[in-house]
């Protein structure tokens, strides 16, 4: 299976600076919960805590092969790095993204949907990590996947602003809506290359209403 | 109308009720304090009790007391925190 990059070759470099500050921003969520868990001792809070840490290792590993591969690309540092090596790298790297992103979504969903049986997450994580791994296009599954799970925490986190309508939660909410938008534009990014693009753009516009959100968490 | 205090607001009562007293203080003072009914309180306790964020003593009289642990405390230093974040994140 080979898989050609799907950055335009513009923005080759910016979406790893684009996906420090995701990797991060997730990573900050899931301390924050993982914090408060320790505290409340809420099986949901853990469950957030996890998936976003499991979307925070998606982020990182995304980031990672998409230096390593500008790097490579560039041949300034790794001369040694051939194509191949590119296109094995690409393949790892987006096999163990999607996966990741996968079992952290799965996760969140699980947790919104405020299901108790850990057995109704082991079989949506069946269904989705078998299309990944089986299936020939499994970028193109990876992305549906998210954006079907994406859908339902964006309705979850709009409930919650409509039962707080509060600007924290109203913050949030709209930040859920951006990513769900940006997974969707991910979907196309395999035909139109420009897709991916305006899926980094979109979710960086998320990720900003979730770092606003975020400020107003931390203040006392 | 003052609205319903939420799990949240209840433990953070208790906690202040058992700190405001030096961190030892008798069953009926905490349920007296923090405004709960008997069985609520007996529910709760036993909660903040197995959360480690509450210490039951016993005296040589067999006269039960209670204090705050460094959970307790941490929890009461982060509320806001907490509060922020489960509403945030709807995990109320």
């Amino acid at each position: 299976m080979q898989f050609a990059p799907l950055s335009p070759t513009w923005f080759l470099g910016y979406d790893v600076l684009f996906e420090i500050f995701f990797a991060v921003i997730t990573f900050l969520i899931s301390w924050l919960a993982f914090r408060v868990y320790r505290l409340t001792a809420s099986n949901r809070t853990k469950l957030f805590a996890a998936a976003f840490l499991f979307i925070s290792l998606s982020y990182t590993i995304e980031l990672v092969y998409n230096f390593m591969i500008v790097t490579a690309l560039n041949q300034n540092i790794h001369y040694s790095i051939t194509f191949l090596t590119i296109n094995v790298l690409h393949t790892l790297g987006i096999f163990s993204q999607a996966i990741l992103m996968v079992i952290g979504l799965s996760i969140l969903t699980y947790a919104c949907l405020r299901v108790n049986k850990r057995r109704v997450l082991a079989l949506i994580l069946a269904l989705t990590l078998s299309v990944i791994l089986l299936e020939e296009d499994p970028l193109f599954y990876y992305f549906i996947f998210s954006t079907i799970f994406l859908a339902f925490i964006s309705a979850y986190f709009f409930e919650n602003y409509l039962s707080h309508k509060q600007l924290k939660t109203g913050l949030l909410s709209l930040g859920f809506v951006f990513l769900l938008l940006a997974k969707f534009y991910y979907i196309f990014s395999e035909s139109n290359l420009l897709f991916y693009a305006l899926g980094h753009f979109l979710e960086l516009i998320a990720y900003t209403f979730i770092t606003a959100n975020l400020v107003l968490v931390l203040k006392k | 109308m003052k609205q319903k205090r939420n799990r949240l607001e209840i433990i953070r009562d208790i906690l202040l009720t058992i700190k405001a007293r030096n961190g030892r203080i008798k069953p009926t003072h905490i349920i007296y304090k923090s405004n709960l009914s008997y069985q609520m309180f007996r529910e709760y306790l036993t909660e903040l009790i197995d959360q480690e964020l509450v210490l039951e003593i016993e005296d040589k009289k067999g006269r039960k007391r209670y204090e705050l642990t460094r959970k307790g405390m941490n929890y009461l230093r982060d509320y806001s925190l907490i509060k922020n974040f489960t509403q945030s994140y709807g995990l109320e």
